[in-house]
């Protein structure tokens, strides 16, 4: 139960920080601007085509929302000193971390559900006929948005921001860590190979590589792939929240 | 460790500690490779007894701070042993359920409302929901802002946010609370009504380790007093120890003072710690042509004793 308490309190602190709010203007008005740049389409697949930039802006600005909110929710804490009476009430430091996780995928949740039924709303004003399955894939998107969160969580109390943005910009789900990763040729390069493989293993993208094309336990339908697929997110993130709490024993607060 | 503080330690009854360090070492590691040393604790020893309202002085980077943040385990330490109720490094989830901290007014999150915010820390103290309003209540009541309650923290006062930060220190009623610069930003009426609280809680039973720079509250709240000077506690003692100096004030008329006098009226005052010291300063008067007027035996304010230990180690009670 106090796990959701903490959650809640992080949810708080998400609602009611300017730059999120910030973030919600940017978001709707960047949505505004694709949908109205793209009025002028007659034919279906035109019409398509402006759903189909409004799904990609909206994957694009829960992705940015993702890692600014795993950057600056626990170490918003701890650099803003709050932390320090956060970290003396009686909790086990793993609710507390797992907590402003939860807090904080709850909030992109609610960006997530909000852009998609502006999707589906623009699609219905403008009678484009839009299945079911674009709505399921949009929310299937939500484990590995788990999984940004809890690395850019860890990442941003072993390094200042900027350093964390970086790395996440390359480690998180649309990533461009992998084309590196998989574009040196290991004979030639290989402590660089080496190296880059190293990180590869730990992004959110090699899970999903792993779960959807590899699949490695293969199940007779779509939905127990998908539940595999967000058990290993879950799992990913809890590995994440684990050794967040094993640094934060040694961090001083 | 000086010889005062070892025998201030020496006289408390074992049973009765409620939390103690031995010989605490804190080295933090600065710089890109963490070669940098600096030894902010020197093996801090200190005691304190149930029931005492401790407070804890030193000059800014003495180690006051540190000493706080090992004790609630913000902090990991490098050496030496912290036994909190009779437990060597509690987990976080049992120490604070007798435990509470308010911190600087600063580290409180300012978004939420004063009200939000006990609402929240007192579930996480696993106050029922129905006892919970009503306590929040009382303790609002007792730090008087229960017209600010339902304000957002931010648009509070500085003396509003040391207040907040000790009403959630007070709300789940711990055996413990430790209080860093309580005192700091309250005006008068705000400080009285602190001295109040700690008064009354200390009343029933609750002991206070109080981390502060005010030394006239802490002289007025505190019945023990641990001074620590570069990462070592260099003297424990009681204010009313303070009463028992052999030092005297003598009030004089010269053309010329004495160097180290203060004027007070027409008449200028000096100091003298012992009777040698008060037959030494008489003689000197009268070589410069001065008259004495009055010597009395006075009181070393805490303020005067701590800049004397503080600067001088040799002082002795």
């Amino acid at each position: 139960m106090k796990v959701l308490i903490i959650a809640k309190y992080s949810w708080l602190r998400m609602a009611r920080s300017h730059y999120l709010k910030a973030f919600w203007a940017m978001a709707f008005f960047v949505f505004l601007a694709v949908s109205a740049t793209n009025t002028s389409a007659q034919t279906v697949a035109g019409k398509m085509g402006s759903v189909e930039t409004g799904v990609k802006v909206a994957r694009l600005c829960i992705w940015l929302a993702a890692i600014w909110v795993g950057m600056s929710g626990l170490s918003g804490e701890i650099n803003s000193l709050t932390a320090r009476t956060l970290f003396t009430k009686p909790i086990k430091r793993f609710s507390l971390v797992l907590g402003i996780l939860i807090g904080g995928f709850f909030y992109i949740a609610l960006i997530q559900t909000v852009l998609t039924l502006e999707i589906f709303a623009l699609a219905r004003i403008r009678e484009i006929p839009l299945g079911t399955e674009l709505f399921v894939l949009q929310f299937s998107y939500l484990p590995p948005i788990f999984a940004i969160l809890a690395l850019a969580q860890l990442l941003s109390i072993l390094m200042p921001k900027p350093l964390t943005g970086f790395f996440m910009l390359g480690l998180s789900y649309e990533g461009f860590w992998d084309y590196f990763a998989n574009g040196f040729e290991v004979s030639e390069h290989i402590i660089l190979s080496v190296a880059l493989r190293v990180v590869y293993y730990l992004t959110p993208t090699y899970s999903r590589f792993i779960m959807q094309y590899q699949q490695f336990v293969k199940l007779p339908f779509p939905l127990g792939n998908w539940l595999l697929h967000s058990g290993s997110c879950v799992l990913y993130a809890v590995v994440c929240c684990t050794i967040a709490v094993l640094i934060l024993k040694q961090k001083d607060i | 460790m000086t010889e005062t503080a070892k025998n201030g330690a020496a006289e408390i009854d074992e049973s009765e500690i409620l939390l103690e360090c031995r010989d605490l070492v804190k080295t933090f590691h600065r710089g890109v490779f963490r070669r940098r040393k600096i030894e902010a604790l020197r093996g801090v020893n200190l005691k304190v007894r149930r029931g005492d309202v401790y407070g804890f002085l030193g000059e800014n980077g003495a180690g006051k701070t540190t000493t706080v943040r090992c004790l609630i385990g913000l902090t990991p330490i490098s050496g030496g042993r912290i036994v909190v109720f009779g437990q060597e490094n509690p987990r976080p989830e049992t120490l604070f359920q007798k435990v509470s901290y308010s911190p600087e007014e600063t580290n409180i999150f300012t978004g939420l409302t004063g009200r939000e915010l006990l609402v929240i820390y007192g579930r996480l103290y696993g106050v029922e929901k129905n006892k919970l309003t009503r306590r929040i209540d009382e303790v609002l009541e007792t730090v008087n802002l229960v017209e600010a309650a339902d304000r957002y923290i931010s648009g509070y006062s500085k003396g509003m946010r040391q207040r907040i930060g000790l009403a959630q220190a007070i709300l789940s009623e711990p055996e413990l609370i430790i209080l860093d610069e309580p005192a700091r930003g309250l005006d008068p009426v705000g400080r009285r009504r602190f001295r109040d609280v700690i008064n009354e809680y200390a009343s029933k039973g609750t002991t206070f380790f109080i981390n502060s720079h005010t030394l006239s509250e802490v002289e007025k709240t505190c019945n023990r007093i641990g001074i620590i000077k570069k990462g070592r506690v260099i003297r424990e003692l009681a204010p009313r120890d303070l009463e028992k100096t052999n030092d005297y004030e003598i009030c004089y008329q010269a053309p010329a003072p004495l160097p180290e006098s203060a004027p007070r009226d027409r008449l200028h005052v000096i100091r003298a710690l012992d009777t040698l010291e008060l037959s030494e300063i008489c003689a000197r008067i009268d070589e410069i042509g001065g008259r004495v007027e009055s010597v009395a035996r006075g009181r070393v304010s805490l303020e005067d004793y701590f800049i004397k230990v503080v600067g001088d180690e040799e002082v002795v009670l």
